[in-house]
């Protein structure tokens, strides 16, 4: 079975697809490079070490890593 | 009629199978992807292929049925020529080839599998912990192709501990854990780099452990705060970060993203595993708990958790499946 372009119903339809799939990880390529803003704004609010320590509240914690 | 032979069937004069690259006009268009099955036909000719993205009916007299079915399924990853070509190589790469096979199940296209693997090796990872939790979660990313495994504990290795931290043996009873730990990983993965941190570890330690990782996981549950403040200082440190562990017969993970506004307070999804119950130190709560966190980091650090259907955030819809199962039964 041939189609206008000469190739198969089948052919076409994995060119189609592919051709789908990559419009598809463009856009989402897209929506994501839209996100930095967003992630900029996160990135202001990142803390330095001893601030991090600070926030927590407490002058120490003695943490043992070790069960399990 | 095998898959084989159904597969030998669907290929046109202009369409191809080569290995498992598909071929259209000459141009690699895409690849079967390794965890593709296809059923054996019943007596009407009707099979059903199961690809990465579900199951789909199909009449194996009718090529056209078959490729639909192999596409809307999932069966196909689709790609540009080189990047088809650079998976098809980590495939047949033994360091690589079951990461990608995974990979290739969840990954929009081949591009996506090619630029996870060169971000796997770029990777920095702190492991807090190197018990049954710990130490299977540091192996299995150093063998998924982290490049860079820091894990720290400050215990030695004890024979009760045998039972569910397989990278210890007996003439290991009384070394630090984090030195075997090292071996271990380093013998069978020359290529990553393991960092053992010996000894305890507390606020004023963890923000340097922590300085220009790309994640931390949390796989040690003393003492109680000890989860939630590394997870706090490593999401004010701009870190994502899981955590791990289990009150007796649940199992809990939590997972959270640098990029939450705020630290949720229900970010834990927890799931009743053993009926009956079952002690902390079970070994199999171990080894389930660690597949599921490294499968979740590895897909973090790769950018593809929310292409497995996981809300960044919060929500692991993925990982209900257990508790169904539990409700089911």
């Amino acid at each position: 079975m041939k189609i206008a372009t000469g190739l198969s119903v089948i052919a076409s339809m994995l060119l189609a697809s592919n051709a789908a799939t990559a419009a598809n990880v463009d856009a989402n390529k897209s929506k994501a490079a839209a996100q930095p803003a967003q992630k900029k704004v996160r990135a202001v609010n990142v803390m330095t070490p001893e601030q991090a320590k600070a926030s927590l509240g407490r002058s120490a914690c003695v943490a043992r890593c070790a069960v399990n | 009629m095998n898959a084989a032979t159904i597969l030998d069937r669907i290929q046109t004069p202009d369409t191809h199978i080569d290995g498992r690259t598909v071929v259209v006009a000459g141009v690699p268009q895409g690849l079967l992807v390794p965890s593709l099955f296809i059923a054996k036909p019943d007596e009407h000719g009707r099979t059903h292929v199961y690809g990465s993205k579900g199951v789909g009916a199909c009449d194996v007299g009718d090529p056209e049925s078959v490729w639909a079915a192999l596409i809307a399924t999932g069966g196909v990853l689709f790609g540009t020529p080189d990047d088809i070509q650079a998976v098809t190589a980590l495939l047949a790469a033994p360091r690589t080839s079951r990461t990608v096979s995974y990979l290739c199940a969840i990954a929009p296209d081949c591009g996506a599998v090619a630029r996870a693997i060169a971000r796997l090796a770029e990777s920095r990872v702190l492991v807090l912990g190197a018990g049954g939790i710990g130490s299977m979660i540091s192996m299995v990313l150093a063998g998924s192709g982290v490049g860079h495994v820091t894990f720290c504990d400050g215990d030695v290795v004890e024979a009760s501990n045998l039972n569910r931290q397989f990278f210890y043996g007996p003439s290991d009873v009384g070394r630090k854990k984090v030195s075997v730990l090292a071996e271990a990983i380093s013998a069978r993965y020359p290529d990553v780099q393991a960092r053992a941190v010996d000894g305890m570890v507390d606020l004023d330690n963890l923000p340097d452990l922590m300085r220009g990782m790309d994640m931390v996981v949390i796989g040690a549950d003393e003492p109680p705060h000890l989860a939630s403040d590394a997870a706090r200082l490593a999401h004010s440190l701009g870190i994502d970060s899981i955590s791990c562990g289990y009150v007796h017969a649940e199992g809990a993970l939590t997972f959270l993203s640098h990029r939450a506004e705020r630290i949720e307070p229900d970010s834990t999804v927890q799931w009743m595993r053993v009926a009956g119950g079952a002690m902390p130190s079970f070994g199999p709560a171990n080894v389930e708990l660690a597949g599921i966190a490294s499968s979740t980091v590895v897909l973090n650090l790769c950018g593809l958790l929310s292409a497995a259907g996981d809300d960044l955030q919060n929500k692991w819809p993925t990982y209900e499946l257990p508790r169904r199962w539990h409700t089911d039964v």
